[in-house]
């Protein structure tokens, strides 16, 4: 091959890639959900069931970070269908409350969202204690605390400052101003479990309430608000897969608190998976058999690892192709330059979550938002680089290529970017690794990547899937850092070691 | 009509005047050597030819056209380039170093490796194409730089103290081939030295220049017998002392 050819090869490539990655999703059902425990059990079981009993393929993207995203990626229709409660749509979406018939009403018209039928439980705030400690002081209802003002109590920090958490329950039940201090979640369940505190906020659906074997305390006067579960469906996925519907009504009324707290706890005590738990229900009260046998762990983290690759080599062609032109600019005019380095400086430190978020009103979930937020971020070193590599050639040199009769073009393609191509490279092995190490949080935007295995290790405090997603992410990075060092030799001008 | 023409050539970096109304005549075929010091705008006057450096007033006239307001590139063919150290491309071979112009003007590869055999050959250096810039010595390198300004067959030359970072013995070798390639080749030539026995050894008239003026222009003869000013006595006799 001669040598004009390869970079013509390699700017093919480049295109097929990128096409190949960011393609328009294929015609199927794409179930989300957020990162918790729950969603993902709610997450599914409708996918397994929609798998199961229609015709219509599924394509789940169960690690969403947070309402506000996963419900812009259901407006834009990134996602078909995904779990929701109540109370979240009364607070975060619509900003007002209303009755369940309400709500509907309000998500068809303004959105054209179809809200499903409850699926029973109500995983709403409730107070825990110990049983014995509940016991002794004869403690049944929330009400019950404004005799023993003397408790002290362990909340997270967010119950401890939101009007519907603390200060509104202090209010609504005349509790005075409790001894309470701010605590994370999993170790205000170990203080509770030690004594060193009395009551603690949770979910009322919490696995872990069923582990520490912790008493609920009845909220007697209704202060907080429901917290219903609900899938929530575009009405033109409904249009196009109308046998959704029928399914939707199937699971109404389904799960109860019991068995939701059941199901959370097999997640995170007995460590089952979500798709296990998920298919186990589905079983018993469906009657559902599993339409394809789960996907090995290996399979899964091999399509993962592809898909990394994927994100990282695309994301990072793409860098090169508009970092390098960047460069050549900030080179050749100053004024330019510094304004180029400017705000490509800047968003390198918007921090690479926001920088996702970001990109959600723009370009949906999945790989383009993703790819694009990676490009954006993996420039800085490649800008940098070419222009230090331009600017490190000797004058002289240019001066002599000019003074030989050389146009300003042919001295960048045969003088300027040669020398300066050690440096190019150097940029992009630094751009690679930010970019493979990025990409595990693109999987919040539902990206996937070895991403995936790492936020479900998180959410469900699973060390052993963490490790999964972050050990081939640190090799991957090693090895990608190591590849693009000897394709740089590869590409390094013969002759600029011979002296 | 002289092969280049300075007329009230005047350019200044900031305060500083690096050439102050400079009128001067390089005949065709004569090799005209400017000497000065650092700083006394020798450089520049030779930038002016081939529009690497842009005056404040006066124009340079290159076969009598003006040099600005043509095409650069069509120009710069007609004037081959030597510089200080040979101005090699590290990552280019001999051969691709001195057959770049050729690229540039649409030469084919056999065109090329051609002709860069002809000009390698005629400074000595035929068995060198292939070697990389850094391979090569000092005396190589410089050779190689004058090969690359013969390739196009140019009228002119410009030489900017093509000889001063070699050493004694080279680059008193590359004087007496570079007079001898000269008279094969009669080409107009503007060498610019701070190297006083160089200038009298090779130039047909040498021009001195202080402080971005043109204090005399005479031949080398001339200059040791009527040096103009006591500043280009001193210039000369310090030679003299010096020599063995």
């Amino acid at each position: 091959m001669t040598r004009r050819g390869i970079p013509a090869l390699l700017a093919a490539l480049v295109v097929a890639l990128a096409f190949a990655s960011v393609r328009a999703a294929p015609p199927t059902i794409v179930v989300a959900s957020k990162q918790d425990t729950e969603g993902q059990i709610l997450g599914e079981i409708l996918a397994q069931l929609i798998e199961a009993r229609a015709p219509y393929s599924v394509e789940r993207k169960t690690n969403l970070g947070g309402t506000l995203l996963v419900f812009q990626a259901l407006r834009s229709g990134s996602v078909d269908a995904y779990p929701e409660y109540t109370g979240t749509i009364d607070a975060a979406i619509l900003h007002r409350t209303l009755s369940f018939r309400g709500i509907r009403e309000a998500m068809e018209q303004r959105y054209g969202i179809f809200v499903s039928d409850e699926l029973g439980f109500n995983n709403t705030y409730v107070l825990a204690m110990k049983a014995d400690t509940a016991k002794r002081l004869g403690i049944r209802r929330i009400s019950d605390l404004a005799a023993h003002p003397g408790l002290r109590w362990g909340v997270t920090p967010e119950f401890l400052r939101r009007s519907d958490g603390l200060p509104g329950l202090e209010r609504a039940y005349a509790l005075g101003s409790v001894d309470a201090v701010d605590l994370e979640k999993s170790l205000a369940y170990q203080a509770l479990a030690r004594d060193a505190i009395q009551v603690t906020d949770a979910y009322s659906t919490d696995g872990q309430l069923l582990r520490y074997g912790f008493v609920t305390l009845d909220d007697d006067r209704h202060f907080f608000p429901e917290y219903r579960a609900l899938y929530l469906v575009r009405d033109a996925t409904l249009r196009a897969a109308p046998e959704l519907r029928g399914l939707l009504r199937e699971l109404a009324g389904t799960i109860d608190d019991r068995a939701m707290t059941a199901m959370n706890a097999r997640v995170d005590i007995a460590r089952e998976s979500p798709d296990e738990v998920a298919a186990q229900f589905l079983a018993q009260h469906l009657h559902v058999a599993r339409a394809r046998a789960a996907d090995s762990t290996l399979s899964r983290l091999l399509r993962a690892l592809w898909r990394h690759v994927e994100l990282t080599v695309v994301a990072v062609l793409f860098a090169v192709l508009l970092g390098v032109p960047l460069g050549i600019v900030a080179a050749a005019n100053p004024r330019a330059g510094r304004a180029i380095m400017k705000i490509v400086g800047t968003l390198q430190t918007v921090p690479s979550i926001a920088l996702l978020a970001l990109m959600i009103p723009l370009f949906g979930i999945g790989v383009l938002p993703a790819v694009i937020a990676l490009v954006l971020y993996g420039l800085l070193p490649i800008v940098a680089n070419t222009l230090a590599g331009l600017r490190q050639i000797p004058s002289e040199l240019l001066d002599a290529a000019e003074g030989i009769g050389l146009s300003a073009r042919q001295v960048l393609a045969w003088v300027q970017l040669p020398l300066a191509l050690p440096f190019i490279f150097a940029g992009v092995r630094t751009s690679a690794v930010i970019a493979v190490g990025t990409a595990t949080i693109a999987a919040l935007i539902g990206a996937g990547g070895l991403g995936d295995f790492i936020l479900t290790g998180l959410t469900l405090n699973d060390p052993a899937t963490l490790l999964l997603g972050a050990v081939p992410a640190a090799l991957l990075a090693i090895a990608v850092d190591e590849s693009v060092y000897r394709l740089g030799l590869l590409f390094r001008p013969r002759g600029l070691d011979r002296a | 009509m002289s092969a280049i023409r300075f007329e009230g050539l005047t350019k200044r970096f900031g305060a500083q005047a690096a050439l102050q109304d400079v009128t001067l005549d390089v005949e065709e075929g004569e090799l005209l050597v400017v000497i000065g010091r650092s700083g006394s705008g020798k450089t520049t006057l030779l930038r002016c030819v081939n529009a690497l450096a842009v005056p404040d007033a006066g124009r340079v006239l290159v076969e009598g056209q003006p040099v600005w307001g043509r095409d650069l590139s069509v120009l710069r063919r007609r004037i081959g380039y030597v510089i200080q150290a040979g101005g090699l491309f590290p990552h280019m071979t001999v051969a691709q170093n001195v057959g770049i112009i050729g690229r540039a003007a649409g030469d084919t590869p056999a065109r090329r490796a051609e002709r860069a055999g002809e000009v390698l050959a005629r400074v000595g250096l035929d068995d060198l194409g292939a070697r990389y810039p850094g391979e090569l010595s000092g005396g190589q390198r410089q050779r190689v730089g004058i090969a690359r300004a013969l390739y196009a067959d140019p009228p002119i030359m410009l030489l900017d103290e093509p000889f001063a970072a070699l050493d004694p013995v080279t680059r008193m070798e590359l004087q007496d081939e570079f007079k001898r390639l000269r008279r094969e080749l009669r080409k107009t030539m503007l060498f610019v030295t701070h190297d006083v026995e160089e200038a009298l050894y090779l130039g047909d008239r040498v021009a001195v220049f202080d402080g971005g003026r043109l204090l005399q222009l005479d031949t080398p003869d001339g200059l040791k017998k009527h040096p103009a000013t006591d500043y280009i006595a001193r210039f000369l006799r310090r030679r003299e002392q010096e020599a063995p």
